[in-house]
């Protein structure tokens, strides 16, 4: 019997792609090379660098057959970039609730929370422009003083959300971490709220298989695993058969098809009831859809700004939960900066979080990305968890998770006022 | 022995230099720039800080990468597999640094941020909930195209050069390695899954076409040369074992399939009249074919 060369392995599903054209077909979502890779990687039948290189070398050569002026290619180096540098975990921060609506000339300002650390300023906000006063463009730079005479200009990053858009105004150098007040454009907002209190700790995941965990990870990740048009889960489990690193007729496999199977395929799919049979699959994707469909969520925001410590190479710091009818969102900040796949880009560099979540009524939830970005130094943006939270849970625990551990977050979930309108459901 | 290139015919192309038109040849196995009497003095110039010439560029690109075996796997598979090649991808070669985006890791954050108000306002209609600043930081300039090495920008210029000269690249590195796969092991350089892989994808385009089964399995077993060569189907697969130098000896010179049979083989005994061993769409026994090239070829 031959020795498996992955190296190979890879470069001729490759070669079908190209062959088949199947770049085009693919858009932004990850073609089965790549979830291949990912998969031999992870069981250590490759290096990461070697795979990297092939699929370096594939993707240039789909980007010649398909985009020549190389957009998509601009678009994997931009993150590429985000993601070569190794994260600073976060430290604590001070972050404010603050609801304010300031009117500006273009549009209306509304203030969510204030996060203020040594390194950093941000302010949470949701920016209408204005029908009547027509704008071309996005929210405009701002500028932030604080009690201190410190006056630092802060830049926009977020994305559309509604008639709005819904992110954040930074500043490059931090105002003062203790500051009374801060001037967004001249108008006074008083430092005065508190954030909610919270709880964190690590959790080891139990021991499994490197297959089956691999697996499992990846089919709990945000984005584009589950949907319609790939091939799913298949040429990751073919290259891990193929492999050696798992036989063909385990029986978690089963498992694994039956929650894809039942699992919504796009992140809105789980507004509708979860189809007949989910109760077949495992713990916790069947708490996951025993409540799919369900529009009962609480309407209401609670701030927080819990940061936990390093797991796994990732720190997280979880700033705003938001929940509606539909789902609820988590504003989070990640290091390193990529720690979501972005779209066109197949690295199985670097790794990413699955986003879950469960509530003191033994509910889980399972998170995706929305809007998302990062720089240099780490992402930024919403996580998306669908079921609807439970509207008789009073806790909840949110629980970024890596390959062999996770973070868990524990809050009450004692609702400090309802959520602006755009930050509500249906991002 | 007849050198590698026999019967493959010259191929020329014309690429812009200094402002004009200016014509890059192949033949008899190297590339030439036709408008340049002193190739060697003009580099000499350039790295003395004088202008830089786009041919010499391109012999310099050439060069580098003529035993490359990542132009096989960037190349064209075959007529069914065309590149969307584009003038901008030769002309960028020496007109900017490649853009290098991974190793830019000191970029503020204001940079990260600031992003075109058109854009912003377009993914503000249509509602995109895509977040600026993942793509903010687009160090390119309109027309620069993101490559991220030297090495890559010189490929894709290559590849961008019309006139049959990316094929003639690809005879070139072809005909390396199977030189070269023909000496002990041991000197692939961990070559050999790019050889074996870009063969079976030029092989399988070539095997579909010629039986019109576009989704047809294909597989390859690279054999030594010395061995036969054969085709066989088994369960709806193509098999074929197939030396590496059929790259070279028979994909290379467009003789994958004459008169509706497959080529396993190509020989010459004057670089003029081959012999080609064939096999029918029945995979039958090989027979042999022989074609001669018009003398002026």
């Amino acid at each position: 019997m031959e020795a498996f060369d992955a190296e190979l392995y890879l470069r001729l599903i490759g070669e079908q792609m190209l062959l088949e054209r199947g770049d085009q077909d693919n858009g932004q979502m990850r073609p089965p090379i790549a979830e291949a890779a990912g998969a031999l990687v992870a069981v250590g039948k490759i290096a990461a660098a070697q795979a990297e290189a092939v699929l370096d070398d594939y993707s240039l050569a789909a980007t010649l057959r398909s985009d020549p002026h190389f957009h998509h290619r601009t678009m994997i180096g931009a993150s590429r970039m985000a993601g070569d540098v190794a994260g600073t975990p976060f430290t604590e921060r001070r972050v404010v609730p603050c609801q304010a609506t300031i009117d500006q000339p273009q549009a209306t300002v509304q203030v969510r929370w204030v996060s203020l650390s040594d390194d950093s300023t941000s302010v949470a906000v949701t920016w209408r422009p204005d029908p009547a006063r027509p704008w071309g463009g996005g929210p405009p730079q701002s500028t932030l003083a604080d009690d201190r005479g410190t006056v630092e200009t802060a830049h926009f990053s977020g994305g559309g959300a509604g008639d709005g858009m819904l992110g954040r105004l930074s500043t490059v150098r931090p105002l003062a971490p203790d500051t009374a007040w801060i001037e967004l454009d001249g108008s006074r907002l008083e430092l005065t709220g508190e954030a909610a209190g919270s709880t964190v700790s690590l959790e080891g995941l139990p021991e499994q298989c490197p297959a089956h965990r691999y697996l499992w990870q990846r089919i709990a990740m945000p984005q584009d695993f589950r949907r319609e048009s790939t091939d799913g889960i298949e040429p990751a489990i073919d290259a891990l058969v193929a492999a050696g690193a798992l036989a063909v007729d385990d029986p978690a496999l089963e498992q694994m098809r039956a929650v894809l199977e039942v699992m919504p395929q796009r992140p809105g799919g789980a507004l509708a009831p979860a189809p007949a049979g989910f109760g077949r699959v495992p713990d916790p994707w069947r708490s996951l859809l025993a409540r799919q469909g369900r529009r009962d969520g609480p309407k209401g925001s609670i701030v927080l700004g819990a940061v936990t410590p390093p797991f796994d190479g990732f720190s997280v710091a979880v700033l705003e939960l938001s929940s509606g009818a539909e789902a609820f969102h988590v504003d989070v900040e990640v290091t390193p900066g990529a720690s979501h796949p972005m779209p066109f880009d197949w690295s199985v560099q670097p790794r990413a979080l699955a986003w879950w979540a469960r509530d003191d009524r033994g509910n889980h939830y399972l998170g995706h990305s929305g809007n998302w970005g990062s720089n240099e130094r780490y992402g930024q943006g919403l996580i998306g968890f669908q079921p609807a939270l439970d509207p008789r849970a009073t806790q909840l625990e949110i629980m970024p998770t890596a390959e062999t551990t996770r973070a868990v977050v524990s809050f009450s979930l004692q609702w400090a006022r309802a959520p602006a309108e755009a930050s509500g459901t249906g991002r | 022995m007849n050198p590698w290139w026999s019967g493959l015919v010259p191929a020329q192309a014309t690429i812009a230099c200094r402002d004009h038109a200016h014509r890059l040849r192949w033949e008899a196995g190297a590339l030439h720039a036709l408008d340049h009497d002193d190739p060697e003095g003009e580099r000499a110039l350039a790295a003395l800080g004088g202008q830089r010439c786009a041919c010499v560029d391109v012999l310099d690109a050439w060069g580098h990468h003529d035993s490359d075996p990542r132009v096989l796997v960037l190349a064209s598979r075959g007529p069914s597999d065309p590149l969307a090649a584009q003038a901008g991808w030769t002309a960028q070669l020496g007109a900017l640094e490649p853009v290098g985006m991974p190793t830019i890791v000191n970029t503020s954050r204001r940079a990260l941020l600031r992003r075109p108000s058109r854009r912003r306002a377009m993914a503000a209609r249509s509602g995109t909930s895509h977040f600026y600043a993942s793509i903010a930081n687009r160090p390119t300039t309109p027309g620069q195209l993101a490559l991220r090495t030297q090495a890559e920008s010189e490929l894709v210029a290559l590849l961008g050069l019309g006139g049959g000269l990316q094929d003639r690249l690809v005879a070139t590195v072809a005909a390396h390695w199977a030189e070269r796969l023909e000496q002990p092991r041991g000197a692939l350089d961990g070559a050999r899954p790019q050889l074996h892989a870009s063969m079976q994808g030029r092989l399988a385009a070539a095997v579909r076409t010629w039986l019109g089964r576009t989704d047809l399995g294909v597989e390859l077993a690279m054999i030594d040369a010395r061995r036969q060569p054969a085709l066989t189907e088994v369960e709806g697969v193509v098999r074929a074992e197939l030396p590496f130098s059929w790259l070279a000896d028979v994909w290379s010179r467009g003789l994958s399939t004459v008169w509706g049979r497959f080529c396993l083989a190509a020989t010459t005994d004057d670089g003029r009249a081959w012999t080609l061993s064939t096999v029918g769409p029945d995979l039958g026994p090989p027979a042999p074919v022989r074609v001669e090239l018009p003398a002026s070829g």
